[in-house]
């Protein structure tokens, strides 16, 4: 069954069309790559699902509800979440204080209960625990004391991929997880994403430049190319697709 | 320097510092969460003193239950000045120069309602009608009730207001907005309720920085805008998004225009009169020196109580 469908989803700046009659499926449970050139509207598109910027047509249906008409943070309660190419972090912030930023329904957020810590004390800390359990499997609980300008490019990678999980998700879009990160380092976070899905039975869609590793994590890709879905299939069909290579490498 | 002077010049730096403190809190709330340099946070200050004057002319002699009414009064027209305003203007993606000169504006016109206001009902120059009693005298120091009132008020509501900031979930929101406002929508956060909270806040801190100004000094319409350059100074300051960094900078600020006077009419003969370009002085030598104000070696908000609870 698929969880997200986009049906015939265009977003124009100006003249220019980012996005143009996209349509796409992504199944439960899979993980998805979404490749093509710089420029081909890869981030757009997770900006459209998002609602960062809104869909000019088309329709976007999230376990079968249309969502193209709700608010970002609308989206995010339905258990869609989503990451930024550059480090998006809350910098002024605890590495803790960044991963229970995202978690739901938190009592204290009320004004009306926020003075009175009895309230939700029980709930903080139950998340608090639950952030230290995952820091601690993506290697920098030690951290999470520390501002989160202070981690390295790579560490903040992880606690990204952390934070979105706090917030309960079902879907995660994620753009470029691996963006400026080693490639050991990306290797593990591709792992941790694996992981993920086998344990919490999450579905992904990754925007990625690295191929190689990409190939090796995801059931099917989708190509984009000028603002339109080129093609799909599965990584050994792409790879062996001559209008692909042609884009991707000049061949 | 006579020991008295010098004493006389400290204990104002301490009631006006702590008064600018509460102002500028409310202009970097709005400054930090909303992105808004809101110039009309002048008008709720005046506001907060007119409503506490108008009350003790009514009667109302409870300063307690003064000040609980200014919060609510200023608080209001906040609320309302952004959902009429700031709201509707955001709607259309405007640049900040817009929003500024659009809380120009909207200050003038409070200002000058007061003006007509005030003019009708002859409060020109009123002093809230507040009993002066001394409850601490010594050789050197007169330390009056409004004293006791003023500094701690301030200092409490100062206190509530970073517990508040650093340790509740709203306060998260409020510093995740203040940090990266794309990411907090992306991540849940609730950006309007936030808002009208900031608001909440913002004005009626204001109001009542402004009641206590009105039982330590005289007040016409044109007070908070005279005070709110101060103010202006207290934020720069403070790194303009920084609230820590913002109660230093109204100390520093309430320091130089009181005790530093002091000292510069004492030593070098510097006239009084000079007092109001203190604030422009400060502003301009962060901005050419230090752009970013007190903040850097006092950044940093720490959760400490939930470290506690996870970390054994």
């Amino acid at each position: 069954m698929s969880l997200l469908t986009l049906e015939h989803v265009t977003k124009s700046f100006g003249n220019l069309r980012a996005v143009h009659d996209v349509s796409l499926e992504i199944p439960k449970g899979k993980i998805i790559g979404l490749i093509g050139p710089n420029g081909s509207g890869k981030s757009t598109l997770l900006n459209v699902i998002s609602a960062l910027n809104p869909a000019d047509s088309g329709r976007i249906l999230f376990e079968g509800e249309e969502i193209s008409k709700r608010s970002t943070d609308e989206i995010f309660g339905l258990g869609l979440v989503r990451s930024f190419q550059d480090p998006s972090l809350f910098f002024k912030m605890t590495v803790l204080d960044n991963s229970l930023l995202p978690v739901k329904q938190q009592q204290g957020e009320k004004p009306w209960r926020a003075p009175f810590h009895h309230l939700w004390r029980k709930q903080e800390a139950a998340a608090a625990l639950e952030s230290s359990r995952l820091l601690e499997q993506l290697l920098i609980r030690k951290h999470y004391d520390a501002l989160a300008s202070d981690l390295s490019g790579g560490q903040m990678k992880l606690l990204e991929l952390g934070r979105s999980l706090m917030g309960n998700p079902k879907l995660l879009l994620l753009d470029e997880p691996t963006a400026g990160v080693a490639p050991k380092l990306a290797y593990t976070i591709f792992e941790n994403i694996a992981q993920m899905r086998e344990n919490l039975g999450l579905t992904f869609l990754i925007v990625e430049h690295r191929l190689e590793i990409l190939f090796d994590f995801v059931d099917s890709l989708y190509v984009m190319h000028m603002g339109q879905v080129l093609t799909e299939g599965s990584p050994a069909e792409i790879s062996a697709n001559s209008a692909v290579r042609e884009i991707y490498f000049g061949e | 320097m006579p020991t008295v002077l010098l004493i006389d010049s400290l204990v104002r730096s301490l009631q006006v510092g702590s008064l600018y403190a509460l102002m500028a809190l409310g202009l970097t709330l709005t400054l930090a969460v909303v992105k808004l340099p809101n110039f009309a946070h002048a008008e709720l200050i005046t506001l907060g003193a007119y409503v506490a004057l108008v009350a003790s002319f009514w009667g109302l002699n409870n300063l307690l239950a003064m000040l609980v009414l200014c919060f609510i009064v200023t608080a209001a027209v906040a609320v309302l000045s952004y959902k009429a305003v700031y709201k509707p203007l955001e709607r259309r993606k405007p640049s900040i120069y817009t929003m500024i000169l659009a809380s120009f504006a909207l200050g003038l016109i409070l200002r000058y309602v007061l003006f007509l206001l005030v003019d009708r009902f002859d409060f020109f120059d009123k002093r809230i009608k507040i009993p002066l009693e001394i409850w601490y005298q010594s050789k050197t120091m007169i330390l009056t009730n409004i004293f006791f009132w003023v500094v701690p008020t301030s200092l409490i509501l100062i206190i509530l207001l970073s517990l508040l900031l650093n340790y509740t979930n709203l306060g998260r929101e409020m510093r995740a907005l203040a940090d990266n406002r794309a990411l907090a929508r992306v991540q849940g956060v609730q950006v309007e309720r936030v808002y009208y909270f900031t608001w909440i806040l913002a004005g009626g801190l204001a109001g009542v920085a402004g009641a206590l100004w009105g039982i330590y000094t005289s007040i016409n319409p044109l007070t908070g805008w005279l005070a709110i350059l101060s103010v202006f100074a207290a934020t720069v300051l403070g790194g303009m998004t920084s609230f820590v960094g913002t109660i230093l900078g109204a100390y520093v600020v309430g320091l130089s225009e009181n005790f530093v006077m002091q000292l510069l009419n004492h030593y070098l003969g510097l006239d009084f009169s000079f007092k109001p370009a203190i604030p422009f002085i400060i502003i301009i030598l962060v901005l050419l020196f230090r752009p970013q104000g007190l903040t850097g070696f006092m950044d940093g908000f720490r959760t400490r109580a939930i470290r506690r609870q996870t970390n054994p």
